[in-house]
C-alpha cells in the first residue's frame, strides 16, 4: 500500500464517510476523516494527503472561508462536495481554490473519476511537460506549434494563450474569471463574451464543433473544460 | 376669463381714483372752515398731507391724480375770488407751481416706500410659507399625505381652492407650469386666477418643486422599504431551501454511495439480490431527479427568477447539454442543423443549458432505443429559434399546452418512464423569464413525433438585468 495515495475526507455527516471509505479502500486508496473544520489544519500537516474531499456544509465554519483559509498555505487538490447546487456557489468554489466541484448526491465513479484527473495533475506538476495532447491535438510549449492530426495550426497570440490554459488544466473546470486573468492578465476586468467570442474562433480553428465538442466544453454559467488527456 | 380679468382690473382701479377723488374732497372740507382765519398758503399742507395718505394707500397714480386735483381744488376754493379759477394775486403762479411740484416729489417717493413696504412684507410672508410648507412636507411619509397637505396648504395660501395633477399639461384655469413633474393647480373660489402676480407665479413653482421633491423622496422611500423586505423574504427563502436541499440530498447521498459500493459485492450475492439492487437503484434514480427538480422549481417559481445573463451562442449551450444527456441515450442518434449566421445571446447560461437538456431528456423518453432526435436552430427576425423534434410516438392530441403544466404526466398512455412531471415546466418558467416563447407540437403525418420550438429574443438583456 506504499504507493497508494491518501485522501482526506473532510465531512461531518459519518454515513457518508463511511462508504466513501469503503469505495476509497476498494480502489486501493487509503482515508483519513475529519468531521469538523477546526481540526482540519493539523490534519493536513499531520497526515500529508495526497488530495482532500472537502463538504462545504460543515456545523462550524463556512466550507467557503475554510477552502480560502487552506488555499493560502497548501497547494493539496481539492475536490469539493456540497448539497449547494447554484452556479454561483460552484463559481465561488472554484475560484477559492478548489480542484472540482461535485454536487450531491453524486455517483460514487464520477467522484472516483475526478479524484484520478486531480491526483494525475498534482503529480504532474508544473512545467515538466513541454507538451499538450489532448486528443489529436498537440500543442508543442517549446516552440509554440499547434498541430492537428500532423496538420499545422495557425493561431493568433490569445487563442494560443487561452489553449495552452485549458491545456495545462485538462480535465478541471476554469471559471471565466481565472481564463480572463490567466491570459488577459491585470487588465482582465472583461466582459465575458470577449471570452466567448474567442473560444468560438478557437474552435472554429482547431476543428471543434460546439454543438458536439471533442476538446472544448462550455460549463454553462461558469466556465470552460477539456476533457483529461 | 381673460376679459373677466380685464374687467376687474379696471374696477379696482376705478375705486383706487374715487378713493383719491374723497381724499381731495376731504381736504376741501376740512379747509373750508378755516378759509377766512388761516393764511391761504398754509393750507396747502393739508392738500400735501392728503396726496401723501393717498400715496401710501392707493399707488402712483392716485397720488399724481391727487395732486392736481389739489391744485385746481385749491385754486377754486381758496384763492381770491372764491368758486372760480380766476385769482388776483400773479404771486399765486409760484404757490401753484411749487405746491404741484411738492405734492408730485412728496407724493411719489411715499408711493415708492410704501410699495417697497408691501413687497418687504409679502417677501417675508412667502419666506415664512414656504418654510412651514417645507417643514410641514418633511414630516410626511406617504405621497398621499403629501399630496392632501399641499392641497389644503397651497389652497389656503393663494385663498383658493387646489387640484393635484401629475405631469399636468392642464391649462386654462391653472397657475402650473410643465416644468415639474408634479404640478399643484390653484384655482381660486370664483374659478378664475384674479389677482396672481408675477411674485405669485414663482411661489406657485416653488411649490409644485417642493411637492415634486417631496413625492419623489417619499417613492424613493417607499421602493427602499419594499426593496428591504424583499431582499429579507428572498434571503429567507434561500435559507429554507439550501436547508431542504441539504437535508433531501445528504440521505440521498448515502443511499446512492452505499448502494454502489452493494454492487462491487454482486458476484458473491444470489441473483434475486442483484435484481433487487437494481429495481432499488433505478428508483433510487427517480427519485434523485424528482427531488433534483423539485428543488429547481422551488428556487425557480418562489419568487423572480434571477437571471444570471452573459452572452452565449445557443450553440454552446446546446452542445453543453447534449454532452450531459450522452450517458443517457444509448443508441439514439441526436443530429443537429444550424440554418443562417445565429447571433449570439444574452441568457443565463445555466439555466438555458437545463432547459435544452430536460427537452432533450424527453425526447429520448418518448423515443424507442434507436430513435433520433434533431436539434435545429435557425435565426429568424430578432429572435433564435431552436426546434428539437423527435420520432416517438408524438404527443396526445389536446396536450400541447397542458404538458408545460406543473406535475402533469401522461401516466393514462401508460409510459413506464413517466417523470416527475416538473421538467417541461421548468423549461416554460426559465424561456418566459428570457422573454422567450416555448411551444410543442405533432410533426406533421405520416411521420410521427414532437416537436419542441423555444425562441429566445436577441435582444433580451431587457428584463430582469
Amino acid at each position: 500500500m506504499a504507493n497508494s495515495p491518501k485522501i482526506l475526507i473532510v465531512e461531518d455527516e459519518s454515513e457518508i464517510r463511511k462508504f466513501l471509505k469503503v469505495a476509497l479502500q476498494s480502489n486501493n486508496m487509503q482515508s483519513v476523516e475529519c468531521d469538523n473544520a477546526r481540526d482540519v489544519p493539523a490534519q493536513i500537516i499531520g497526515t500529508r494527503p495526497d488530495l482532500i474531499i472537502l463538504d462545504l456544509g460543515l456545523p462550524d465554519k463556512d466550507g467557503q472561508e475554510l477552502l480560502q483559509e487552506i488555499r493560502e498555505w497548501c497547494k493539496t487538490p481539492i475536490i469539493i462536495l456540497s448539497a449547494r447546487f447554484t452556479e454561483m456557489e460552484k463559481v465561488l468554489a472554484l475560484e477559492n481554490g478548489a480542484d472540482d466541484y461535485l454536487v450531491k448526491p453524486f455517483s460514487t465513479a464520477e467522484l472516483l473519476a475526478r479524484i484520478k484527473v486531480a491526483l494525475r495533475h498534482s503529480n504532474v506538476g508544473g512545467d515538466e511537460g513541454y507538451l499538450i495532447q489532448i486528443g489529436d491535438l498537440k500543442v508543442d510549449l517549446s516552440t509554440r506549434q499547434v498541430t492537428y492530426c500532423e496538420n499545422e495550426i495557425k493561431l493568433t497570440p490569445i487563442e494560443y494563450k487561452l489553449l495552452t490554459e485549458l491545456g495545462k488544466n485538462a480535465g478541471k473546470v476554469i471559471t471565466h474569471s481565472q481564463l480572463l486573468y490567466a491570459v488577459w492578465g491585470k487588465r482582465a476586468n472583461l466582459d465575458s463574451s470577449y471570452l466567448r467570442i474567442h473560444i468560438q474562433h478557437l474552435r472554429e480553428k482547431i476543428g471543434d464543433d460546439p454543438m458536439n465538442p471533442k476538446y472544448i466544453f462550455t460549463i454553462p454559467g461558469i466556465g470552460y473544460k477539456t476533457r483529461g488527456i | 376669463m381673460r376679459l373677466m380679468q380685464i374687467q376687474n382690473r379696471t374696477r379696482q382701479i376705478l375705486i383706487n381714483y374715487s378713493f383719491a377723488l374723497a381724499a381731495v374732497l376731504i381736504c376741501t372740507l376740512l379747509c373750508l372752515p378755516l378759509r377766512e382765519r388761516v393764511d391761504a398758503i398754509s393750507l396747502t399742507m393739508v392738500y400735501l398731507a392728503g396726496v401723501v395718505i393717498a400715496a401710501a394707500r392707493l399707488g402712483i397714480g392716485p397720488a399724481i391724480f391727487t395732486s392736481f386735483l389739489s391744485v385746481l381744488a385749491f385754486n377754486f376754493f381758496f384763492t381770491k375770488p372764491y368758486h372760480s379759477f380766476e385769482f388776483y394775486d400773479a404771486s399765486y403762479y409760484f404757490t401753484f407751481s411749487v405746491m404741484l411740484i411738492t405734492s408730485l416729489i412728496v407724493g411719489s417717493m411715499t408711493a415708492q416706500l410704501s410699495r417697497l413696504l408691501k413687497q418687504t412684507r409679502d417677501e417675508e410672508r412667502d419666506t415664512h410659507a414656504l418654510y412651514d410648507f417645507a417643514r410641514g412636507l418633511s414630516e410626511l411619509k406617504s405621497k398621499e399625505e403629501i399630496i392632501e397637505f399641499a392641497k389644503e396648504f397651497i389652497g389656503n395660501f393663494f385663498g383658493g381652492k387646489s387640484i393635484f395633477a401629475e405631469n399636468s399639461n392642464n391649462s386654462g384655469k391653472s397657475l402650473c407650469d410643465n416644468v415639474t413633474a408634479a404640478s399643484v393647480i390653484i384655482t381660486n373660489k370664483n374659478d378664475d386666477l384674479v389677482g396672481f402676480s408675477n411674485n405669485d407665479v414663482i411661489m406657485h413653482r416653488t411649490f409644485a418643486g417642493l411637492v415634486t421633491s417631496a413625492i419623489a423622496r417619499a417613492e424613493s422611500d417607499e421602493k427602499a422599504a419594499l426593496y428591504r423586505f424583499e431582499s429579507d423574504n428572498e434571503h429567507l427563502r434561500n435559507m429554507l431551501l439550501s436547508s431542504l436541499a441539504h437535508d433531501l440530498r445528504t440521505p440521498l447521498t448515502i443511499l446512492n454511495g452505499t448502494l454502489s459500493n452493494l454492487f462491487k459485492h454482486r458476484k458473491s450475492l444470489p441473483r434475486e439480490g442483484v435484481n433487487e439492487l437494481t429495481s432499488m437503484s433505478m428508483q433510487l434514480n427517480r427519485l434523485q431527479n424528482f427531488v433534483a427538480n423539485s428543488l429547481r422549481m422551488a428556487s425557480i417559481s418562489s419568487g423572480a427568477i434571477k437571471l444570471n445573463r452573459e452572452t452565449y451562442t445557443i450553440q454552446e449551450i446546446i452542445g453543453a447539454a447534449i454532452t450531459r444527456i450522452e450517458p443517457q441515450k444509448e443508441n439514439r442518434k441526436i443530429l443537429s442543423t444550424i440554418n443562417g449566421v445565429i447571433p449570439m445571446v444574452s441568457l443565463d447560461g445555466a439555466m438555458m443549458e437545463q432547459v435544452m437538456f430536460n427537452i432533450l431528456d424527453n425526447a429520448i423518453k418518448h423515443t424507442a432505443m434507436d430513435g433520433e432526435i434533431r436539434v435545429k436552430i435557425s435565426n429568424s427576425i430578432k429572435m433564435v429559434e431552436i426546434a428539437i423534434s423527435d420520432n416517438g410516438e408524438g404527443i396526445r392530441a389536446g396536450s400541447e399546452q397542458s404538458i408545460f403544466d406543473k406535475f402533469y404526466s401522461d401516466r393514462e398512455q401508460g409510459h413506464k418512464n413517466s417523470g416527475t412531471g416538473l421538467g417541461l415546466a421548468i423549461c416554460k418558467a426559465i424561456v418566459n423569464a428570457h422573454g422567450g416563447s416555448i411551444s410543442a407540437t405533432n410533426v406533421e403525418p405520416p411521420a410521427s413525433g414532437a416537436i419542441f420550438k423555444i425562441c429566445l429574443p436577441i435582444e433580451s438583456a431587457i428584463n430582469n438585468g
